[in-house]
């Protein structure tokens, strides 16, 4: 039979079934990241003799009659996560020779459902950038158009998915790097509330600020991942107790009704036309579906910015130090002052960040006492070529780094759930996503709401031309 | 500040681009250091939000 890598869903459904084994599926999604490897760079390490041994125990545990909820399913690892026996490169050439001897907590919980890991995805260096450029392992390329970056910087993980590699992969986010590559890959992105997955086996860029989360096709496969990750591990302190909901279920609840709040400050202010367009017309595809929508400002998101600097450079650079010492020619050269850079940051803007981080919650929980989810585009823009630094918006030209993340790592700062949705397309034919933002740990409004737009809309049914 | 005092040596082309990313950082960070916190504020937990407001 042919077996289609888009869908988890149907794989899952066949392998239970036995129609197929998780063996053929495996060896499907190995011939086709072979085949666009080149041309994409989508994987650092391709694991194929590991996919084969786990496909071989999952076909196991069907036989034996287990009902796994990822039966068979494929995924790709940011390789910023660990794999037991395999190298956590972080993008690094400093780090080609880390093997992690054991898995990371998602990971192990996702191969325990079932999936099995293809491969190590691509990233920008040390995960702090969003272009997904790579001189030590190649430049992850758009699969909408190769000339252009995928985004970042989970970037390898978004072209896998896009490219129909696998039908999910995870990725980490500090400033937006889950959602940043969804939006511009037209693909589901979803960072977690801070704590709601476990970081453990993950290589740190902030602390603070890091999350681990899902890239897929559809919302309801991220739900099915994130019920599988989620909840508490003893060895990140910084894990919550909170029961997990079930994700998947909580789907098919009612969107009637909830309250949408349109920040018109700062999110809508510098959009490239095509992407207001587009959001705009979503937005009111929703309030189709029975939601409100409620004007609301949040305040102090220059402040943000701000704070989200001193935290990412000081945390950043306390975590590489060490390495700087022992091995700084072997970073590539654009990002090795980056993490020499927070060395020279007073404690005082540290300092004043995390102040400044409690202050900026309260404010905003106050917001949140009159909505249920916040909806904004991911980014202003679709895909930029590579090497561009600045892009022309209205209200002028922005520096890259500013324009894009600009609307995604504010909500890194206070930890609020996030997810990006396909919301339509550029003339030109790039995707464009919009980001919906909820309470913290309420993943399971932002997945409803952005479930029941999927239900209604067909964007997330395109596929790259080159997949 | 030298990269002496902070024990980490630097080449002389990643002074340059270390002292323009510092100017970039001390733009964006611009409103954070006038923003009034108060006198009592404390710093935040190591990120949790569920312990806090």
């Amino acid at each position: 039979m042919k077996i289609e890598l888009s869908d988890s869903r149907q794989i899952v459904a066949d392998v239970q079934a036995g129609r197929a084994s998780a063996k053929d599926v495996i060896k499907e999604a190995l011939a086709r990241a072979e085949r666009h490897q080149e041309k994409f760079r989508p994987f650092i390490t391709i694991t194929a003799d590991l996919a084969r041994k786990q496909a071989e125990a999952v076909d196991a545990r069907v036989k034996r009659g287990e009902k796994l909820p990822l039966a068979g399913v494929p995924f790709g690892v940011k390789d910023l996560l660990d794999v037991k026996g395999v190298a956590t490169t972080g993008g690094s050439r400093a780090f080609a020779d880390r093997t992690a001897g054991d898995d990371a907590f998602a990971v192990r919980r996702l191969v325990e459902a079932g999936a099995v890991v293809l491969g190590k995805t691509n990233l920008h260096e040390c995960a702090f950038g969003f272009t997904g450029e790579n001189p030590h392992f190649g430049d992850c390329k758009n699969p909408w158009d190769v000339t252009r970056i995928a985004g970042g910087s989970s970037s390898g993980s978004a072209v896998a998915v896009a490219l129909c590699l696998c039908p999910f992969a995870l990725g980490s986010d500090t400033g937006g790097s889950i959602r940043h590559p969804s939006a511009l890959c037209g693909l589901v992105g979803l960072k977690p509330t801070y704590g709601r997955v476990s970081r453990t086996g993950g290589v740190p860029l902030s602390w603070t600020m890091d999350h681990v989360g899902p890239i897929a096709r559809t919302v309801a496969e991220a739900a099915t991942v994130l019920k599988v990750m989620a909840g508490r591990d003893q060895a990140d302190e910084t894990s919550s107790r909170r029961p997990v909901p079930d994700y998947v279920e909580e789907l098919k609840g009612p969107v009637k009704g909830l309250r949408l709040g349109i920040p018109h400050n700062w999110f809508f202010e510098s959009l490239e036309k095509e992407v207001a367009n587009a959001v705009t017309a979503a937005i009111d595809k929703l309030g189709a579906l029975g939601c409100k929508q409620v004007e609301v400002r949040l305040p102090h998101l220059e402040e943000v910015v701000g704070a989200h600097r001193a935290i990412i450079f000081s945390e950043a650079s306390s975590y590489y130090q060490p390495f700087l010492r022992d091995r700084a020619e072997r970073f590539g050269d654009d990002i090795r002052p980056l993490l020499q850079g927070g060395l020279f940051l007073p404690a005082v803007d540290y300092l004043k960040a995390q102040r400044a981080r409690r202050i900026v919650r309260r404010e905003w929980a106050k917001v949140f006492e009159s909505i249920d989810c916040l909806v904004t585009p991911t980014t202003p823009l679709v895909a930029t070529k590579f090497g561009q630094q600045k892009a022309a918006l209205p209200g002028g030209e922005k520096s890259l780094v500013r324009a894009y993340l600009d609307l995604t790592l504010p909500f890194n700062f206070t930890g609020h759930p996030a997810v990006s949705v396909p919301c339509g397309f550029s003339r030109g034919g790039l995707p464009i996503g919009m980001q919906l933002v909820g309470r913290p740990f309420a993943e399971a409004t932002i997945l409803r709401l952005a479930d029941h737009y999927q239900q209604a809309t067909e964007w997330h049914k395109r596929v790259a031309p080159s997949a | 500040m030298s990269a002496e005092v902070v024990h980490v040596s630097l080449k002389e082309k990643d002074r340059k681009a270390v002292a323009d990313l510092l100017q970039s950082l001390a733009e964006d960070m611009t409103a954070l250091r006038t923003l009034n916190v108060g006198e009592n504020e404390p710093a935040s937990l190591y990120g949790a939000v569920e312990v806090e407001p």
